[in-house]
């Protein structure tokens, strides 16, 4: 109760400044807010605010600022945010949005959520240094509310730079040029960074890495992996194929995987695997056979390769009078896999001799792919389980990445401070 | 004092920082963690349990919202969402709501607490910054160059 006498006793002195208090009040409002709610009281509140209105709130006064950026609250607005709405609430999926990549100004879109067109984004960066007129641009991948882009040139006495973006914020930064001799027949992937992968969720405070993969033609991958928190590139001396035959393909596409990469090598019988993570960097990459039903149509078909639940799927990447066979990964040592769907899809679709491509599965929904029509360039995003088809938007590109809205936005490195210190 | 009612039910007194005494059963008041400590601890067989912190009006704001809650149970779920709605209405403005929020965390009702911030968050949202320090009367502290600075480095949320 000694608790209770103290705050009694202050009660009392307050009662005596009362009436006087009143009369402040209605002759000019005192500011309550400031004054009464402390920091804790004040938190419960902005925690509940909107992506958007909390980034605004920042300039309410210097008390808001330092208290909404301070790691603190952040990971308390990140974990009330979480608790409020599920994970799959914030997918959305990435893909091109022109018609023709060859452009300066790109624009993406990133929508289709579970079930609807909810969020629709046109992403245009300041025009990047490279403005040379056969520049043009492609999206190679997307990771905690970032997108990587690469500008490639037709000119092959370029070689291709890549760029990171957040869409959120229409910020974007140049990666230094890529140590690699080849231009095309070149994958890249955008992963978690280790060494910061432990500390907490805020994007500021994640750093990420950027693997690229190119052809060396002569059955050897010239590997290279950027890292956001040294802001430099490492070069591997020469990945070796020594089972997958004498030429490699990879596409714009590896995808991850409980943190190990994987990516196709057109047109052989075998999936390519790599540990970016291991130290030093592994010069072998390890192989898994494709499952023996799977005949490529031609020798330059790839495959589409995606996760769900930690698992990888393939199927065909074009379709054309087909049926659309998705396999699971069971066990990579053994190379075995499982068939989980196989139909025709122009029943579903209801349109005869349909040809799609495959742009991306749904990470957490194991029934949704994601399609293009190649007649009319409209994204479609097919349940398998019920065949129904939620939604059909007009879309461009090749691939579409999975892209989940962050819970804070994710900041750009700077790479121009890492380098002066 | 506790006394009891014809149906078993003890009722304790709660008496607001202007002196007024509010008799209210024990299982409306044990709604607030703060309170049913002190009755677990015995400190309401004393007397009336002094609320220093929460004025008469506000208390009896505070108990109307306990009643409801203590006799409503799951299944009137939308009923009593509906009835909250309008309790925080009736609550009228951000000023009052502030009082309410702050003898909610006083009196540790996590349920009012969440409603109340819920109801300010909600006012808040759609609101440009100067409407923000206008509608709570902040004094806006920063420089010229400062809020150039701040309001540069977040103008992607204001698009």
């Amino acid at each position: 109760m000694n608790t209770f006498l103290r705050l009694l006793q202050n009660q009392r002195k307050r009662h005596k400044k009362k009436k006087h208090r009143r009369y402040k009040e209605k002759a000019c409002s005192f500011s309550f807010l400031d004054d009464l709610l402390g920091d804790e009281l004040l938190e419960q509140i902005l925690c509940r605010l909107d992506f958007k209105t909390i980034h605004q709130c920042k300039s309410v006064c210097k008390r808001w600022l330092s208290l909404i950026s301070s790691p603190e609250f952040i990971d308390r607005y990140v974990g009330f945010q979480q608790s409020l709405t599920p994970i799959s609430s914030r997918f959305y999926l990435a893909f091109d949005l022109e018609e023709s990549p060859w452009t300066r100004r790109p624009s993406y879109r990133i929508g289709i959520g579970k079930t609807a067109l909810d969020f629709r984004f046109v992403f245009k960066p300041k025009p990047p240094p490279h403005r040379s007129k056969d520049s043009f641009f492609e999206l190679v991948g997307s990771w905690n509310g970032l997108l990587l882009l690469v500008a490639k040139f037709q000119n092959s006495r370029h070689r291709p730079r890549y760029y990171v973006c957040n869409p959120i914020t229409k910020d974007w930064v140049a990666l230094p040029p890529a140590p690699l001799s080849w231009q095309y027949g070149q994958a890249a992937a955008f992963i978690d960074d280790e060494e910061s992968i432990t500390t907490t969720e805020e994007g500021g405070r994640r750093g990420f890495k950027v693997v690229v993969v190119g052809n060396n033609f002569d059955g050897a991958h010239d590997m290279s992996i950027f890292t956001s928190s040294t802001g430099e590139w490492w070069r591997s001396r020469r990945v070796m194929s020594c089972k997958a035959g004498s030429c490699f393909y990879p596409r714009d596409e590896m995808v991850c995987c409980n943190r190990i990469l994987y990516w196709d090598s057109c047109p052989s019988t075998v999936i390519v695997q790599y540990d970016p993570y291991k130290v030093p960097p592994p010069d072998e990459c390890s192989y898994i056979n494709l499952p023996p039903e799977y005949k490529r149509k031609s020798t330059l078909s790839s495959l589409c390769m995606g996760v769900n639940q930690g698992r990888i799927l393939i199927c065909d990447h074009y379709l054309c009078q087909r049926p659309l066979c998705i396999w699971e990964l069971q066990d990579c040592t053994t190379s075995s896999w499982c068939l989980k769907h196989k139909f025709v899809l122009d029943s579903v679709l209801n349109v005869p001799h349909v040809r799609c491509s495959i742009l991306a599965f749904h990470p957490i929904d194991g029934d949704i792919v994601f399609l293009k029509r190649l007649r009319g360039d409209s994204v479609i995003s097919l349940n398998m389980r019920t065949k129904q088809v939620s939604l059909s938007i007009r879309g461009h590109g090749e691939r579409a990445y999975p892209f989940f809205l962050p819970w804070w936005q994710t900041r750009l490195p700077d790479l121009n401070n890492l380098k002066q210190t | 004092m506790s006394i009891t009612t014809e149906n078993n039910e003890k009722m304790i007194t709660l008496m607001s920082s202007d002196g007024e005494e509010f008799v209210v059963e024990e299982a409306v008041a044990a709604q607030s963690q703060t309170i049913k400590h002190l009755i677990e601890d015995g400190c309401s067989t004393e007397g009336s349990i002094p609320l220093p912190n929460v004025t008469g009006r506000v208390l009896s704001e505070v108990i109307q919202y306990c009643k409801k809650h203590s006799s409503s149970d799951d299944k009137e779920e939308k009923e009593l969402e509906a009835w909250d709605a309008e309790f925080v209405k009736a609550a009228d403005d951000h000023v009052a709501l502030t009082d309410l929020m702050m003898a909610a965390n006083f009196l540790d009702i996590k349920g009012l607490l969440d409603l109340v911030a819920q109801t300010l968050a909600n006012m808040i949202t759609g609101k440009s910054p100067e409407e923000v320090r206008r509608m709570w009367n902040i004094k806006n502290d920063f420089t010229p160059e400062e809020a150039e600075k701040v309001r540069k480095e977040n103008q992607w949320a204001f698009e």
